[in-house]
């Protein structure tokens, strides 16, 4: 039986085939790697396929694409590439060492990869993960798994909606339900500001009178079999419902629009420290992690706001894979990534002060005029305006190395300008 | 004198952009920080345009629909129109991505192309899963 396993030794692995996979495959393969592109689904492109509005790109291209344009031009440069793409398989496990299983539909296959990319993405946080009380009736559901019934599927999953989560996705989803005839009676977001792209609250509920509850929350479902309303509540300063504010909406569709969480399974099995702070791995500027030769890179490892940043990422933990593969190691990072004043979480963890590297971070409060500043150096940036929402992503170039080689560690603030 | 407010889209900090009107002419603007919100003001008051995105049916693909986008943004109050138009389209595979769906659709000088291309069932790749 063992004997029928087959077996093979590539460079590189790259698990997952969305924007940031594809990018990690299409550097190595660039690079002259032996690489592997793993992915589940039918098609390369991931969740670009069924994100079909427009937006995508702007970074890269300096257009506005709609995901599915976005995807099938990278899909087409991993044609271009000599990449060994593997649809509808499975990895069924992976081991520290980069041996992994897969199940393809040419049968079980083990692979020995010098190194691997988890490009995994992330998962959209359910009803579970946030409580809400209440009876379980069909009609509750992400709102990402509503963008897949009607942009793929084609199939309606309800005529009257609430969303809860002011998120992009859940304004996106917001306007696709108007336009295919839906009514969207409203929009609830717990904190005191909307927390996807101000566009989008414009464009995706402004356009269509659809209210943003501010500082509102859901506190009730209602329904058997099927969803029938939910109670509204609002809430204190501690997030906490305010007793009595409750009211009750007739609505037969709930979306969820509450927050993506980055795919961790594998880098668990392997053995990867993760971040408490994003649930994705701990990585360096090479998007390598702590377990040697292991990278990981896109929404596996935080949640992005723009697939741009994403597939950049993603050819850079190529490059990172490809210097591993071929000589074993990378550049020592040694100094840890500090998030300081202001500051929620910044990505990467560590760098080795060696090579240029690029910095992404999420501030902890809207905030103006500032400057977003790494201690003890002149390295600073300044920014009109900063909110939660929208992540900022700086540069450190060659001429800034002297600066960050002194440092025992890289602690980046954001400091506001009196 | 009638006044409209505007939530400026041009950058996160969100102005709440005051203007006074008459008929189709702007009297006065007020309450943008910078030239970018005027901007984006007037033209939202003269012009609002908006990209439209949905999808329609397609025959013999994988899916059962297509993304189909407009080339760039038209009118806003022709949406609906746009909508009610390729309510009634359906493609038939092979389609590729670019392809003019409805040309000029509503009289809006714009056309709506599709946004992938999408193969014959018949041409899928061997070991590909029926969904």
């Amino acid at each position: 039986m063992k004997d029928r396993i087959n077996r093979i030794k590539k460079d590189i692995v790259v698990i997952g085939g969305g924007p940031a996979g594809m990018a990690a495959a299409i550097r190595g393969a660039e690079e002259g790697a032996d690489v592997t592109l793993v992915e589940r689904d039918i098609e390369l492109g991931g969740i670009l396929n069924q994100c079909i509005h427009n937006g995508f790109g702007v970074e890269i291209y300096g257009e506005e694409l709609t995901g599915p344009e976005y995807a099938e031009r990278f899909t087409r440069r991993v044609g271009e590439n000599d990449v060994d793409v593997r649809l509808n398989s499975f990895v069924l496990s992976l081991r520290p060492d980069k041996v992994m299983t897969l199940l393809t539909p040419e049968g079980v296959l083990q692979v020995d990869a010098d190194a691997v990319v988890l490009a995994t993405g992330a998962r959209e946080k359910s009803r579970g993960e946030i409580q809400i009380p209440g009876d379980r009736p069909s009609g509750v559901m992400p709102a990402g798994t509503a963008q897949k019934f009607i942009n793929k599927k084609g199939f309606m999953p309800g005529k009257k909606a609430f969303v809860l989560g002011s998120g992009d996705i859940g304004l996106i989803i917001s306007r696709r339900l108007t336009w295919e005839g839906a009514e969207v009676v409203g929009v609830a977001e717990i904190m005191d500001y909307p927390t996807g792209l101000n566009r989008n609250v414009v464009q995706c509920l402004h356009d269509y009178d659809i209210p943003l509850h501010l500082q509102h929350t859901v506190t009730n479902i209602y329904g058997s079999d099927r969803l029938e309303g939910i109670e509204l509540s609002r809430v204190d300063e501690n997030f906490q419902p305010i007793e009595g504010s409750g009211k009750d909406i007739d609505i037969d569709l709930l979306l969820l629009s509450v927050g993506l969480v980055p795919e961790n399974d594998f880098f668990k099995e392997a053995g990867v420290t993760l971040s408490q702070k994003t649930g994705g791995a701990l990585v360096d500027e090479w998007f390598q992690t702590d377990v040697p030769g292991i990278f990981g890179c896109g929404n596996a490892i935080h949640i992005e706001d723009l697939v741009d940043w994403v597939t950049m990422d993603g050819f850079r933990a190529g490059d990172g894979a490809v210097a591993y593969a071929g000589n074993g190691n990378l550049p020592d990072a040694d100094k840890e990534v500090l998030a300081g004043e202001n500051v929620n979480y910044v990505v990467p963890h560590e760098v080795s002060g060696e090579d240029e590297f690029r910095f992404a971070l999420r501030v902890t409060e809207p905030m103006e005029n500032v400057d977003i500043s790494i201690k003890g150096t002149d390295i600073s940036y300044f920014k009109r305006i900063v909110t939660p929402g929208e992540m900022e992503v700086e540069e450190v170039g060659e001429e800034d190395l002297p600066e960050i080689e002194g440092l025992e560690q890289v602690e980046v603030e954001v400091t506001r300008r009196s | 004198m009638p006044t409209k407010e505007y939530t400026c889209t041009a950058c996160p900090k969100g102005c709440t952009v005051e203007v006074e009107y008459e008929g189709d002419e702007l009297i006065d603007v007020s309450g943008y920080s910078c030239i970018k919100g005027k901007e984006y003001v007037e033209s939202e008051f003269h012009d609002p345009r908006r990209i439209l995105t949905t999808t329609v049916k397609i025959e013999g693909a994988r899916y059962p629909r297509i993304p189909v986008r407009t080339e760039t943004g038209v009118p806003k109050d022709e949406l609906d129109c746009c909508l009610e138009k390729l309510n009634r389209v359906e493609l038939e595979a092979p389609v590729d991505v670019g392809e003019i769906v409805i040309e000029d659709i509503c009289s809006t000088e714009i056309n709506v192309v599709t946004s992938r291309s999408l193969a014959r069932v018949s041409e899928k790749a061997e070991g590909e899963v029926t969904l």
